[in-house]
């Protein structure tokens, strides 16, 4: 298993014995944990894969916090940021969040309030994980069709008879009848509620929209 | 105060003394040449005198020689004509009191005719009382001289049986030798002068002033001296030592060797001047073979005593010393008055240079005060990274210690990270306490760097809010520098913040501030360069004064708080335009000794 499977907290802070305790902390609860002093020491380390949630001081020298997470948005990586700062007044908050943080918390701060957001937060990043796995896996479903059998989905999934089905691809019903049975059998479905479901996971939107 | 007045006072008061002595000096030389000017006076008076005593004698005496009853004499063949001589010499010396003797001594030295004065009874001498002369040497020089020439005797006394004839007769012997029709010599005619007319006529030209007036022979004797004691030392053998050579041997050294002069002597001045009695003899010209007149002289003197003359300069030293004596200590009291006035002024020059400093304390004090909102979102933070670790490390402690199999040594090691940033915690309230102190200025060798991480430490949110590049060049191996540290590091903060007011104007990517610290000679320099639109040039020669600001909310303390204290430091600080436009403000700090 590769470092980018292991879902882990990402701790960048410019202050070595912040680093150290949130290390320590998130030992003695079980998550692990890496830790960086500063934002370019992370982005290092990551890549698109890389599954977990970065707990981020937004004042350091160097790269901000607010534009690391610009860059890792532009590089497309699915890392959660939970926003840690000094300073939280409500400017701030509303940056951070702006720029796509999950989480925004103030030092210092409640451990156990801070344990449970990072858990919330690496649940979520489950959550999405689980999720975007599934849409992986029904678009892979449906890129598996041949370009007929899409051709009708398509026209299925907005609620075609097909005799409309037929007509609109100058096939016989009989011939749509038997796509239909093909493309149910490959993707496994058992009916048209089923089709639309897997379509509306595999591309996240409704059928004709 | 004193130590230095004191002798300052003593040495005016010397020098006030100089013109004193000067003045003195010059009256002493004044008063000394005015006395002798008194004393030759006298003395010419007195020559003049003795010189006309002596020509009126020499007159008479002449008369005598050519008179009828004379001629009748001498041709020797007239009846009687030596009782006809005899009545005219006593009606001559009848009429003419200062004469002792009138006298015709015959070749022989007999005395033929003598008229004595006889103190105003003048009586003719009958033949028994007439005297042989012929061992006088009156009568023994004026034998030897030609027809016309004058013999005059020196001053001397009378004797009276070989004995000098009492009281004193002093006598003066004019003789003129007599000659018969056919040339032989057949005499002597002599008139012999009461000197003390002579002495008592001289004296009275010294009488109402200080000095004596003296008459001396040629062998320094006195004729009139100080004392009668002293008088005619000739005359009597145990007073032959008395003379002015025996007693004043210079004296006398210059009086022979010149006409006229002064010299000091232990009595006092000695005014000289020599007479020649003969000189003034009318009929000298007429008689070209008589004896030079310069054969025969006395010496006239004065004696002005020492006292007499110092008793003359004593008042005027009183008066000046009296003078002295009121001028001196007011001049003293001056010099005291004023050392003290002037110690005054330059304490009260101190005093106002320590309340100026304790202003300077008292405003950079409230200008800290200022300072602390601003600086409290700094603090925060730096209280912040200790405390988060904190809370932290005790959340990991406790949940290892629950949990029962926690690993003691890994909690160990947390504790003590705690104590640690506690200790940071704790430097960074004390940091706070000493910035808002109120107290004096204590410089310490102090490293630039640390207070200059330390102040952009402090205002970075406030750059970073503004959106204000702050940038630091400190070079390595700086050396330290002797100073108190809260009251640079607020010097700095002033300068560095209104830097970064001053770039906030310009759009964001001009704002840019650069603090850096440079070594020169023995000082190193702090600037702080902006970006910013600079300062006025109409503004820039008021800038570090009180109350002048550029801002709608600003004091105009800042500058000025940041002037007080650099120069409290012995620096000064600089307004230079930044030659890419901008402001750099700078200072310099002394390096402590290394």
């Amino acid at each position: 298993m590769s470092a980018g499977d292991e879902v882990r907290v990402f701790i960048v802070d410019d202050d070595a014995s912040v680093r150290r305790s949130l290390r320590a902390l998130l030992g003695e609860v079980g998550v692990p944990a890496a830790d960086f002093p500063s934002a370019e020491a992370l982005l290092e380390v990551v890549h698109e894969d890389t599954r977990g949630c970065v707990l981020l001081d937004v004042r350091m020298p160097g790269m901000s916090g607010l534009q690391l997470q610009e860059v890792l948005r532009e590089r497309g990586l699915k890392l959660l940021v939970i926003v840690l700062t000094g300073h939280a007044d409500v400017p701030m908050a509303v940056r951070a969040m702006k720029a796509g943080a999950v989480d925004f918390i103030e030092k210092p701060f409640n451990p156990q309030l801070l344990i449970e957001r990072i858990q919330a937060c690496l649940d979520a990043e489950a959550q999405a994980h689980a999720r975007g796995q599934r849409r992986r896996d029904a678009e892979a479903l449906l890129r598996s069709l041949s370009t007929r059998e899409r051709e009708v989905l398509e026209l299925l999934v907005t609620g075609k008879p097909s005799k409309v089905i037929a007509s609109t691809l100058g096939i016989s019903e009989k011939t749509v009848d038997v796509h239909r049975s093909h493309l149910m059998r490959k993707t496994g479905t058992r009916s048209v509620a089923e089709l639309v479901q897997l379509w509306v996971v595999a591309w996240g939107k409704e059928p004709g929209s | 105060m004193l130590s230095v007045a004191v002798p300052l006072g003593l040495a005016l008061c010397l020098l006030l003394a100089l013109p004193f002595l000067l003045h003195y000096h010059l009256e002493e030389t004044r008063a000394r040449q005015h006395a002798l000017d008194s004393e030759n006076r006298v003395l010419e008076l007195a020559q003049q005198a003795a010189v006309q005593e002596v020509a009126s004698v020499l007159s008479d005496l002449r008369f005598l020689h050519e008179q009828n009853e004379m001629r009748d004499l001498l041709r020797g063949d007239a009846p009687g004509a030596r009782e006809r001589l005899a009545a005219e010499y006593l009606t001559f010396v009848s009429q003419k009191p200062r004469y002792e003797q009138a006298a015709v001594i015959g070749a022989d030295g007999g005395e033929v005719v003598r008229v004595d004065g006889n103190d105003g009874r003048p009586t003719v001498a009958g033949a028994p009382a007439l005297q042989w002369k012929g061992d006088c040497a009156h009568f023994q020089e004026t034998m030897r001289l030609g027809r016309g020439e004058v013999h005059l005797s020196p001053l001397d006394l009378i004797l009276q049986g070989g004995a000098v004839q009492m009281p004193l007769k002093p006598v003066l012997r004019a003789s003129v030798a007599l000659f018969g029709a056919g040339g032989e010599r057949r005499g002597v005619l002599t008139l012999s002068y009461h000197g003390r007319r002579l002495l008592t006529r001289l004296r009275a030209y010294a009488q109402g002033g200080a000095s004596q007036l003296w008459l001396l022979n040629e062998q320094g004797y006195w004729l009139a001296g100080p004392d009668p004691a002293l008088e005619w030392g000739f005359a009597f053998p145990e007073r032959s030592d008395r003379t002015l050579a025996a007693r004043e041997p210079e004296a006398w050294e210059r009086i022979r060797a010149e006409v006229a002069g002064t010299v000091d002597t232990a009595d006092g001045l000695l005014t000289f001047r020599r007479v020649y009695p003969l000189a003034g003899d009318a009929s000298a010209s007429d008689a070209p073979a008589m004896a030079s007149p310069h054969r025969y002289s006395w010496t006239l003197a004065t004696l002005l005593p020492h006292a007499a003359l110092s008793k003359r300069m004593a008042g005027l030293a009183g008066t000046l010393l009296a003078v002295y004596g009121v001028t001196a200590p007011l001049l003293f009291g001056g010099t005291l008055w004023l050392t003290y006035r002037s110690a005054r002024g330059r304490a009260r020059l101190r005093e106002a240079q320590r309340r100026e400093r304790e202003r300077m304390l008292e405003l950079a004090h409230a200008n800290r005060l200022a300072s602390v909102g601003e600086m409290a979102t700094q603090m925060a933070h730096q209280v912040n990274q200790p405390l988060t670790a904190i809370v932290t490390y005790c959340a990991a402690a406790q949940r290892s210690l629950q949990s029962g199999a926690g690993d003691l040594s890994r909690v160990r090691e947390w504790v003590d990270a705690i104590g640690e940033e506690a200790q940071r915690v704790s430097a960074i309230v004390r940091g706070l306490r000493e910035f808002v102190r109120r107290g004096k200025m204590a410089p310490v060798p102090l490293d630039l760097g640390e207070v200059v991480a330390g102040v952009v430490g402090a205002l970075r949110p406030d750059a970073d809010r503004r959106r204000v590049k702050l940038g630091v060049e400190t070079p390595a191996g700086l050396p330290a520098v002797l100073a108190d540290r809260v009251l640079v590091a607020q010097a700095l903060l002033n300068l560095v913040r209104n830097a970064i007011e001053a770039v906030s104007v310009e759009p964001s990517e001009r704002r840019r501030v650069v603090v850096s610290l440079a070594l020169e000679g023995d000082r190193v320099v702090v600037s702080v360069a902006d970006t910013g639109p600079g300062v006025d040039p109409g503004l820039a020669g008021r800038l570090f004064e009180s109350f002048v600001t550029t801002k709608p909310e600003g004091l105009g303390m800042g500058l000025s708080i940041t002037r007080s204290i650099v120069e409290a430091h012995g620096g000064q600080l600089r307004y230079d335009p930044a030659p890419s436009g901008g402001a750099v403000f700078s200072f310099s700090l002394r390096r402590s000794a290394p």
